[in-house]
């Protein structure tokens, strides 16, 4: 009997998102489980984890530091990335435009323990080291890329011929933008502020360079993670996952009602 | 009625992308008052010319002036001339009213007033009641009134139009260009319109300007473009006669002699050219449509075979191939019983020397532009 | 046109350039600074070069790292390239959304704990070793964590997802009708996608195989976690080296990580240039132009 290909590569598709999926399920499954050691079968089921997971102050500060890490990076990447697909789109000729790309993308082309690295010699050099701002700039160098794709996607496909007319009847350089422009974009911008705060929320390596004292949810995670089991990282893993569930899925419908808003139009 | 200094006087403009020259050395004046067509082909440059006076596209050399203003895009009189979108670039994220009332707010005029101007304007185009309206919720129609609207209720000095209705039917276009002229009558505004419709540009304008590849081919009134080409281009660009290639025999008497493919023909020299005729000159020969018989010999004679009848209204045009000159174009009146209903395919074409004349090449460089004859009005719609 | 949003161009590579730029930079020029009195001191030196090449220990990291990065990265192409043509021609369009966020959603579930989990899940007393004995089939737990292949596990948990979008990304490239087109040609389903399909995903499997190399190469987090303190890779020894302020050491090897990406990235790069598709594009282009 043959196999047909498309029931393989499906096959294939559900054993790979099984795999995927397992440590993350079962870190969240072990989260609820009252032992001090994991032990399969669960016996006792309880929340204690989550309970100590809400009195740590450590845990508390590194959320807190991590959500206005992410929404400052979200502002600021959206906001760069506009001003660039709007330069890449109207203003730049088409023979320039993968070298702006490309000095604008370069923070993503290397592994971001050279920047971490380089980074933290920098500011500890210009005094600005162990510093949420220095974490911001950071994340905002790795994430305004993203930002700067997606907003490119939606912004190539919008008729120039508005931006031409609002400049005729008399509109300034501001009004066109958060008159015209904007609203128009909408769905692209907030796909790119989510993937932003995405990026950064999860981001390790160069908050752990150049974060010093400052510590994000990651950083407090991987003190945590000692050569000991600490089944308190189970719960906080779990309330990050489902955040980082939310916002992806909030990113994934967002894109989609971009795409679909395009083709209505066209 | 015209004033002596034009309204808005462009002297030779140029605009060059990286490797294309889009406008070349353009010269040209409106008056007040005037309707002007911009017609030439796609890529002649007329809309680059628009979008230069829209102020939304600069240009590389040049002047153009406004009342006597140097006009660029940061200067206040910029305001005054308000274009109306090929694309019609209506907002799509607002409705009817917040379009039209777009460039009031830009110019903080209060909510009141604002509302209004936009119901007398909509009021205007007979759009009345639809301010609710959401823009995708217009016909084709209903939407380029919406842009009219837009740029009306400004009270513009100059109107720019870029082809404002391509993509419509004949009978809405017809509306539509008859709202144009009263329009244009009573609100006495400039008008520029932009189109590659021939019946268009005859229908709506006093004064018509062809353009081609960035240069200014001829600009007159609609009968002199039609029936006094001063160039090759000019006059097979007009459809209503043929244009032959070809290179001057002799030159005797008043009879210009033109060695064509398709063999030597005569006919007078251009009145309204200034151009010398010289014997051995590239020049092209032109005998208008409405002028070739069918059915009769003539001082010039050609044979043809048939290629299509087309019956427009009161006219037959027939479009008959002779080789080395390609296609032909006749008229030929339907209630004319002297044309045999012409069963077969082959022709002979005859035509007098006097409706034909000479155009040397290079075209009569042209560079000023000639006075209207506002009173030469005596249309024909091909 | 109003010339005054010019400047603002020029604000995103301004911001790279002061952030990133800058510092690489520096970094650079502190290769060659001096470690004196646990402080790092401007110098011109090269004897961190020289020490590079002589300790045994710095070597061995950076033949650690390149052969993990390698393989990482050669095995995530090789395990993405049937999702991703799972993903494009497998599902229908409606569940295409589905599969694509239960694809990405565990590798957005936080990087450290993801690692965390899999320690949870590979150890002595971990979760698979407890099913298993459990389950009866093996007597004794399995020592999984602490080794290569723990690391090379992890990793590949990370770089597999997005691997597989940038394939996705290049296969959506093709077009259809060509599939169609060969069919009706008399080609088989193998020799259709050898022949057809497979080249389009070409570029997709260099970019991904690019990606992965320049994760695993920086990474330290899963070395860190899942190798305990068998496997010291350049990115490990670069962590240690900046615990004890030793910027110059750790500089020196960043800029062999920076080497080692610039090498892979020219090397894929010029790959893409030799992709069917892109000769392709290339011919087209050259057509265009004249």
């Amino acid at each position: 009997m043959k196999v047909s290909g498309t029931l393989l590569l499906r096959a294939y598709l559900c054993l790979a998102l099984v795999c995927l999926a397992v440590p993350v399920l079962s870190m969240i499954w072990l989260s609820f489980d009252a032992n001090q050691l994991p032990s399969i079968p669960i016996r006792n089921y309880s929340l204690h984890w989550y309970e100590e997971v809400w009195q740590n102050p450590d845990i508390r500060e590194g959320l807190i530091n991590s959500v206005i890490v992410g929404l400052s990076v979200a502002a600021l990447s959206v906001l760069l990335g506009l001003v660039s697909a709007y330069w890449l789109c109207r203003r730049l000729s088409a023979r320039m435009s993968p070298l702006y790309v490309s000095i604008v993308s370069l923070p993503c082309f290397a592994p971001l323990l050279l920047a971490g690295m380089a980074m933290l010699m920098y500011f500890q050099t210009i005094q600005l080291a162990g510093n949420i701002g220095a974490i911001i700039a950071a994340h905002t160098c790795y994430c305004s890329p993203f930002a700067l794709s997606l907003i490119r996607l939606s912004y190539e496909r919008l008729n120039p011929e508005l931006e031409c007319a609002a400049r005729n009847l008399g509109a300034g350089n501001f009004r066109t933008i958060f008159m015209i422009i904007v609203p128009q974009l909408w769905p692209a911008l907030a796909a790119a502020a989510m993937l932003s705060f995405l990026v950064s929320w999860d981001e390790f390596v160069m908050s752990w360079f150049v974060g010093g004292f400052t510590k994000t949810l990651p950083m407090v995670l991987y003190d945590m993670i000692g050569s000991s089991y600490n089944p308190s990282v189970n719960a906080v893993g779990t309330v990050v996952t489902l955040v980082s569930g939310v916002v992806l899925f909030t990113v994934l419908v967002l894109s989609q009602r971009s795409q679909t808003a395009k083709e209505a139009r066209e | 009625m015209h004033s002596l200094t034009p309204l808005l006087a462009v002297k030779s403009v140029s605009k060059r992308y990286e490797s294309l020259q889009a406008l070349s050395n353009l010269s040209l004046s409106v008056n007040a008052g005037e309707f002007v067509c911009l017609l030439g082909p796609n890529g002649s440059g007329k809309s680059t010319f628009l979008k230069i006076l829209a102020g939304t596209e600069p240009k590389s050399a040049g002047e153009i002036t406004y009342r006597g203003h140097v006009l660029n895009p940061n200067s206040p009189w910029q305001k005054d001339l308000v274009m109306v979108w090929q694309s019609l670039a209506l907002f799509p994220h607002m409705n009817v009213e917040d379009n039209v009332g777009f460039g009031l707010s830009v110019r903080g005029i209060s909510r009141k007033d604002r509302l209004d101007r936009v119901q007398q304007t909509l009021r205007k185009v007979g759009l009345a009641g639809y301010g609710a309206r959401k823009i995708h919720e217009l016909s084709g129609g209903e939407q380029q009134r919406v842009a009219l609207a837009r740029a009306l209720v400004l009270s513009p000095t100059v109107l720019l139009l870029d082809e404002p209705f391509g993509a419509i039917d004949v009978q809405l276009r017809s509306q539509l260009q008859a709202l144009l002229r009263e329009i244009h009558r009573s609100e006495g505004l400039t008008i520029l319109m932009v189109t590659h419709d021939i019946s268009e540009a005859l229908a709506l304008a006093e004064k018509i300007v062809v353009l081609d590849h960035g240069k200014v081919q001829q600009t007159g009134c609609p009968n002199e473009v039609l029936h006094q080409p001063r160039t090759a281009m000019v006059a097979d660009f007009m459809g209503q006669k043929n244009v032959f290639l070809g290179t001057i025999m002799a030159n005797k008497g008043s009879v210009v002699t033109v060695r064509t493919a398709a063999g030597d023909f005569r006919c007078q020299a251009a009145t309204w050219l200034d151009a010398a005729i010289e014997v051995g000159q590239q020049a092209a020969y032109v005998i208008d449509a409405a002028k070739v018989r069918t059915w009769s010999k003539g001082e010039n004679e050609l044979d043809a075979t048939i290629e299509s009848r087309c019956i427009l209204g009161s006219l037959t045009v027939i479009r008959a191939n002779a080789p080395g000159v390609g296609s032909i174009r006749c008229e030929v009146y339907n209630g004319d019983s002297r044309t045999a209903l012409l069963a077969s395919d082959d022709i002979k074409l005859a035509w007098n020397v006097s409706d034909a004349f000479v155009i040397p090449q290079p075209a009569a460089s042209y560079a000023e532009p000639r006075p209207v004859h506002s009173a030469t009005k005596d249309l024909i719609i091909a | 046109m109003k010339i005054h949003l010019q400047p603002l161009g020029l604000l995103h590579p301004l911001w790279q350039f002061g952030f990133y730029l800058i510092p690489v930079a520096m970094l650079c020029t502190v290769s060659f600074w001096l470690l004196q009195d646990f402080q790092p001191k401007p110098a011109l030196d090269l004897q961190n070069y020289q020490q590079l090449l002589t300790n045994h220990v710095y070597q061995q990291g950076l033949f650690s790292s390149l052969k993990l990065a390698l393989a990482a990265s050669v095995l995530s192409v090789v395990l993405a390239l049937p999702l991703a043509f799972a993903i494009t021609f497998a599902i229908t369009d409606r569940f295409r959304r589905f599969f694509i966020f239960a694809l990405l959603w565990p590798f957005f579930s936080n990087y450290v704990t993801r690692m965390f989990s899999m320690q949870l899940l590979l150890g002595e007393q971990g979760v698979l070793n407890q099913v298993l004995l459990k389950l009866g089939v093996i007597a004794v737990p399995l020592k999984l964590l602490y080794s290569e292949f723990a690391i090379l596990l992890g990793l590949l948990s990370i770089l597999v997802p997005v691997s597989a979008m940038i394939i996705c990304m290049s296969l959506t490239k093709l077009d259809r009708t060509l599939l169609d087109a060969a069919s009706n040609l008399g080609a088989s389903k193998l020799q259709t996608f050898s022949r057809i399909s497979f080249p389009f995903a070409l570029p997709g499997a260099l970019g991904a195989f690019m990606y992965s190399f320049i994760v695993s190469i920086g990474d330290f987090v899963c070395p860190r976690i899942l190798g305990g303190n068998q496997v010291y890779t350049l990115s490990i020894l670069i962590e240690d080296r900046m615990k004890v302020n030793d910027w110059p050491m750790a500089a020196v090897l960043g800029v062999m990580i920076m080497v080692a990406s610039l090498v892979v990235m020219s090397a894929v790069l010029y790959g893409f240039t030799l992709t069917p598709t892109a000769m392709f594009a290339q011919r087209q282009a050259r057509q265009n132009e004249s």
